[in-house]
């Protein structure tokens, strides 16, 4: 009998292996078409983000497997090379929760892996697992397994000390920084980890207080992806997507729109979520459109969506713009930066403002923007 | 006047606020007595005019009176005199402040309508046969308006517009109705204290009680500052919600003030009406209804980490099989998940629950239509249907001669021989080349097996039974998020937003 409890069950393993954009097969390394007897169904697991099995375990870490479970799941040996927090060492038997009897984790011997540790006590590890990883075949809903999402070893680490170093900092504007610019180049991870940081509520406690800071953070991390669009990554879409639930209208509500008609459903769903909130209250009224609907209703709706905003975003942006004009002569940083990010998206340009500096300049470009919108506003509905 | 040589002296009245009951009782009194005229006799004189005899006149709403200002519209009272001896004279009566309060006399009466929160004072003058008398009130017109609730509750949530019961059992809620009067001054407000009232919408069958209740009238409240509480979760969800706070005067007469504000439970606690009350928590309680109370699901406590499960098929064995019309939801069914690629997006907390619930209860249907591919037949292993989750499974037919219970073919025990290489039993589940040749969980009664449907092909969930069960989850983020009566919950604090 197998009992999947998948959630405090699975292991996460991230094989070594390159990005991989096709459905991983045997050839990957880490990937095996083992038959297995059953797979275990019937239970509905909560499925985690990346970030969120980073700040969740105990202990991650990096190791060759060296000893298997005769049945191929747990336990398995591992020798610990290194971990973070570090500390680790030595072999560490993994197993995961004692119901999961015969969880097909599939496991190799000298497979170096990250493992995810709920907690470790007496030189044991239990799993922290994602409900998907390590379950055969190894592809899932959960993105780090799915096809395309294979990551190297190394950017895998890489991307994990990053965000332990940027949780540490104490200022909102500084791990902003750390995401939009130390994170976020590092690829396809780091991208995505870096949206589901911003977009996580409980990973901006500890930071120091600024006035509407979780909002603007949040804001600055998307429009960071909106300003520069990268390659078509529906993970890391569903995650800007929902960070747009806290932007101002006339900059979510356009890319909302532009979404709906994603080809991967679950950004279209949360798309439409997030349109709902911004927009709902005042259009009363769905304008026909459902997820699933077939392309061409989906697209008449959308089109109806598009009219409604031709009508109202003249009296947004006349609404939006003063207050981001205002906010470029805020006394944080982090406001000021969200207002000039928020004024380059809206106007696709940039006037040379710079939100850490202050003097003559700055003052020649607040006015330069001021100079746009009194341009600009005339030719508004 | 001149009459008799002697003027009508001015009757010196009485002060502001003068409350004796003596005040405009010195009425003239112009005799004819006197020492008798001198000098050569004169004709005779009509006999002497009888002095009038003294008034006096008396309001009897003293020392003071109380209008209430309504902001909108108009409010009066009636102030009513006595005279002496009797009322057959003229009355006269005057605001000393006409801007604050406008009088308009009828013989003994008076209307008074409140202008604009102030003090002023109303006279009667009683006129009766050239002896007047004069009496004096003291006039509050007062205003008051809702100080507290206040603010909206859907565009500008807070703790003074959004209201919770206590975990305690029963719960409580209260809510404190408080009023800003004006003139600031102790007469005025002691004129609220009396004369406001408070009404708030009922929450279901919870008991109402107010900290100063009106006194001819216990369902509402009394005062400028008064609260309701409610004891004990009323059984319906919707039963909390939008509430109305209704501020008037025990009079009538004035169009009511009103303020909106928001009741809810508290989501972790289990104060709610039986059944289950102590065990089950609040979310649990009022979401199944939200979703038609299915009769199929059980509250499972924490679980073992998954939103819900199905164990009907999750433990199956050989040996035994828990209910297989039942569903359990675990207490991470009402936080929230990330999204599922190739399905929807993010889900949480009653839009999770009701779209666990159907996923489970797809599990449920699946049992019941897996069940009669192999039939429900005591002392085999098919005692207790099509096996779930055993790689030793029971999915086969038996070949011709080949009986099950005994011989080592398919017992109670398990399947045995069944399938055996040059048994010729019949496999009846579907080989999905996708998932192995080892993957023999479909029935292959059921048709083909879909497509994954996972960005790449795969199946989400890893399989098609679980993919089956996933594309249940059909009810979208925040469909039933207005009816989230929890705290925290979709309409406490930021609209849609779970926790808080």
């Amino acid at each position: 009998m197998m009992h999947l409890r998948i959630l405090w069950a699975f292991a996460l393993l991230i094989t070594l292996g390159s990005y991989n954009m096709g459905r991983p097969d045997s050839s990957q390394p880490g990937w095996r078409s083992t038959a297995v007897q059953s797979v275990s169904v019937g239970a509905r697991p909560r499925a985690f983000t990346f970030v969120q099995l980073v700040f969740g375990s105990q202990w991650i870490a990096l190791g060759k497997v060296t000893a298997t479970s005769a049945q191929g799941g747990t336990p398995v040996t591992l020798s610990v090379e290194r971990s973070v927090p570090a500390g680790l060492t030595g072999e560490l038997r993994v197993v995961s929760n004692p119901s999961e009897e015969g969880s097909p984790a599939n496991f190799s011997a000298n497979e170096r892996v990250v493992l995810f540790l709920e907690k470790v006590s007496r030189g044991e590890g239990k799993l922290l697992g994602s409900g998907d990883a390590a379950v055969w075949p190894r592809q899932a809903p959960n993105w780090l397994f799915s096809a395309g999402h294979v990551q190297p070893i190394a950017e895998v680490m890489k991307v994990i000390d990053l965000l332990v170093s940027i949780n540490a900092r104490k200022t909102y504007e500084g791990r902003v920084y750390g995401l939009v610019n130390e994170l976020v180049p590092t690829g396809p991870l780091g991208r995505i980890a870096a949206a589901e940081y911003a977009a996580d509520r409980a990973r901006w406690s500890g930071a120091e207080s600024v006035p509407d800071g979780p909002r603007a953070a949040r804001l600055l991390v998307a429009e960071r992806f909106l300003l520069t669009p990268e390659p078509p990554e529906p993970t890391l879409d569903i995650w800007v997507v929902q960070l747009l639930s806290s932007a101002p209208s006339s900059v979510a509500v356009p890319a909302l729109i532009a979404h709906l008609d994603d080809p991967e459903v679950a950004v279209r769903d949360t798309a439409f979520s997030t349109l709902q909130t911004q927009a709902l209250p005042y259009t009363e009224d769905k304008f026909g459109y459902g997820r699933n609907d077939p392309p061409e209703e989906r697209r008449a709706a959308i089109r109806k969506w598009q009219q409604w905003w031709a009508g109202q975003r003249g009296a947004c942006l006349r609404h939006d713009v003063p207050r981001f004009l205002q906010d470029l002569g805020s006394t944080y940083v982090l406001t000021r930066r969200a207002a000039d990010s928020s004024l380059r998206l809206l106007s696709e340009r940039e006037v040379g403002y710079r939100p850490e500096e202050t003097g003559e300049r700055q003052r020649e470009a607040v006015q330069r923007w001021h100079a746009w919108w009194e341009e600009f506003a005339r030719h508004l509905n | 006047m001149s009459l008799c040589g002697c003027s009508n002296p001015t009757n010196p009245g009485s002060g502001a606020g003068n409350s004796s009951s003596t005040s405009g009782t010195q009425s003239t009194q112009c005799s004819g007595g006197g020492a008798p005229p001198q000098g050569p006799a004169q004709p005779p004189q009509p006999p002497p005019q009888a002095p009038p005899p003294p008034v006096t006149v008396t309001i009897q709403e003293k020392p003071k009176c109380c209008v209430f200002v309504p902001a909108a519209g108009q409010n009066s009272i009636t102030l009513h005199a006595q005279a002496t001896p009797d009322a057959t004279g003229m009355f006269t009566w005057t605001a000393t402040d006409a801007t604050i309060a406008q009088v308009v006399g009828a013989g003994a009466t008076a209307t008074v309508t409140g202008l604009q929160p102030g003090i002023t004072n109303i006279q009667v003058s009683y006129n009766r046969q050239g002896a007047q008398a004069q009496d004096t009130t003291r006039c509050i017109a007062y205003g008051a308006t809702i100080q507290n609730p206040t603010g909206d509750p859907v565009n500008a949530p807070a703790n003074t517009n959004q209201f919770t019961y206590s975990n305690a059992t029963p719960g409580v809620l209260t809510i404190q109705c408080q009023a800003t009067v004006l003139p600031n001054d102790p007469d005025a407000t002691a004129c609220a204290n009396e004369h406001l009232r408070w009404t708030i919408s009922a929450v279901g069958n919870s008991t109402l009680a107010w900290s100063v209740p009106d006194p001819g009238n216990a369902a509402q409240g009394k005062g400028t500052n008064t609260t309701a509480t409610f004891t004990g979760l009323p059984p319906n969800n919707t039963d909390f919600g939008t509430k109305t706070v209704t501020l008037t005067i025990d009079t009538g007469g004035v169009t009511p003030q009103t303020t909106t504000i928001e009741v809810f439970w508290p989501k972790a606690a289990t104060n709610h009406p039986n059944p289950g009350q102590g065990a089950t928590p609040n979310w649990y309680f009022y979401w199944a209804q939200v979703i038609g109370n299915p009769a199929q699901i059980r509250y499972g406590g924490a679980g073992p980490g998954d939103f819900g499960m199905t164990l009907g098929m999750t433990d199956w064995t050989y040996a035994a099989v828990p209910d297989k019309t039942l569903v359990h939801i675990y207490d991470p069914a009402a936080t929230s998940d990330i999204a599922i690629p190739g399905l929807h997006g993010p889900l949480s907390g009653i839009d999770l629950f009701e779209n666990t619930v159907l996923h489970e209860t797809e599990h449920t249907q699946q049992i019941a239509r897996a069940d009669p591919v192999v039939g429900i037949h005591a002392g085999t292993c098919w005692q207790f249907g099509w096996s779930w989750n055993t790689g030793n499974h029971n999915h086969w037919q038996l070949a011709a001669g080949r009986v099950a219970g005994g011989g080592g073919i398919c017992t109670t025990a398990g399947p045995g021989t069944m399938g055996a290489p040059g048994s010729g039993d019949t496999l009846l589940a579907a080989i999905i080349p996708a998932m192995g040749a080892g993957y023999v969980s479909w029935p292959a009664a059921w048709g083909p097996a879909p497509a994954g449907a996972a960005p790449g092909g795969g199946y989400i969930g890893n399989t098609p039974i679980e993919q089956q069960a996933y594309q249940q989850e059909t009810s979208a983020e925040n469909t039933r998020a207005r009816q989230d009566w929890g705290d925290p919950g979709k309409n406490h604090q930021t609209l849609n937003q779970f926790d808080d």
